[in-house]
């Protein structure tokens, strides 16, 4: 009985873990769109954050907060080259 | 004859035009009618959802047989194949989802929500289970997994060809956006009933 259950509990865990680590390694194969440059106010200050993420959570991340009604859920721009 | 053991190609076949049309997932076992109900107001959207339904439907067909076949019979945890198969199409969506942002954000944008939610897509995790019900080879698991999301896809594009061409503001209040998809739906099974018993495998 003890043995049945470290069995699937051991067989579940590695299971996710496999498939967590397959999707990671994924992530960064096929989302990788390589660093970008960010322009502010035409000179002003310049950014190099990675490509793919929506552009306000790239601004926040670089501690410019910009206000948005919508949750920041960055539909509108989003970083591609 | 049975009909499993008679050559490679034939088997295929059939059981890829069973899954569709004699026992369509969507209209002879209503599976999947969340994100049906959900996406199928216009075609272009069904046919986007269809295509990943169909993509990872065949896709975790065969993957969930391997798993099963040579993962969790022989540790002897066969009942454990709920969860290992919903475990498995989480993140082979996570994958197709990653592809889709990839090669076209449109789509990514118009799927939205419903992306995600083919991993709770019962046609799928419904496919793997009655997959198991008959003694399949992998070719055939795959065949069948092909031939249900090809089965849903078929009919969720359907349904959105109807819907588009329904004049919704013309039917009774109570009966708007679910209500008439739910009766466009029925009558479709009744008309899918027809091919029902054509292929028996």
């Amino acid at each position: 009985m003890l043995y049945a259950i470290f069995i699937s509990v051991g067989f579940l865990a590695a299971c996710g873990g496999f498939l967590a680590a397959v999707l990671v390694v994924a992530e960064k194969k096929i989302l990788n769109y390589g660093s970008c440059n960010i322009d502010i106010n035409a000179g002003e200050r310049e950014l190099s954050v990675d490509g793919g993420s929506p552009l306000l959570s790239a601004l926040a991340e670089n501690g410019i907060f910009i206000p948005s009604a919508c949750g920041a859920a960055g539909a509108v721009a989003r970083i591609v080259n | 004859m049975d009909v499993l053991h008679s050559g490679i190609i034939q088997p295929f076949f059939l059981i890829l035009i069973s899954a569709t049309f004699t026992d369509n997932i969507l209209l002879t076992r209503f599976l999947g009618m969340c994100s049906c109900l959900g996406v199928s107001k216009k075609v272009d959207t069904s046919l986007g959802l269809g295509l990943a339904v169909v993509f990872v439907t065949a896709c975790t067909a065969a993957i969930n047989y391997l798993v099963y076949e040579f993962l969790l019979i022989p540790l002897g945890i066969a009942y454990l194949k709920l969860i290992v198969f919903i475990i498995v199409i989480a993140a082979f969506v996570q994958f197709v989802e990653m592809v889709i942002e990839r090669v076209s954000i449109k789509l990514y944008f118009s799927l939205g929500i419903f992306l995600p939610l083919i991993t709770v897509n019962c046609a799928i995790l419904g496919t793997m289970l009655f997959m198991l019900n008959k003694p399949y080879s992998l070719l055939q698991a795959f065949a069948f997994g092909l031939g249900s999301g090809l089965g849903w896809f078929l009919a969720i594009t359907i349904i959105g060809g109807i819907r588009e061409k329904v004049n919704e503001g013309s039917v009774p209040r109570g009966l708007e956006g679910p209500g008439i998809t739910l009766i466009i739906i029925g009558i479709m099974a009744l008309a899918f009933v027809g091919f029902s018993g054509m292929i028996k495998i």
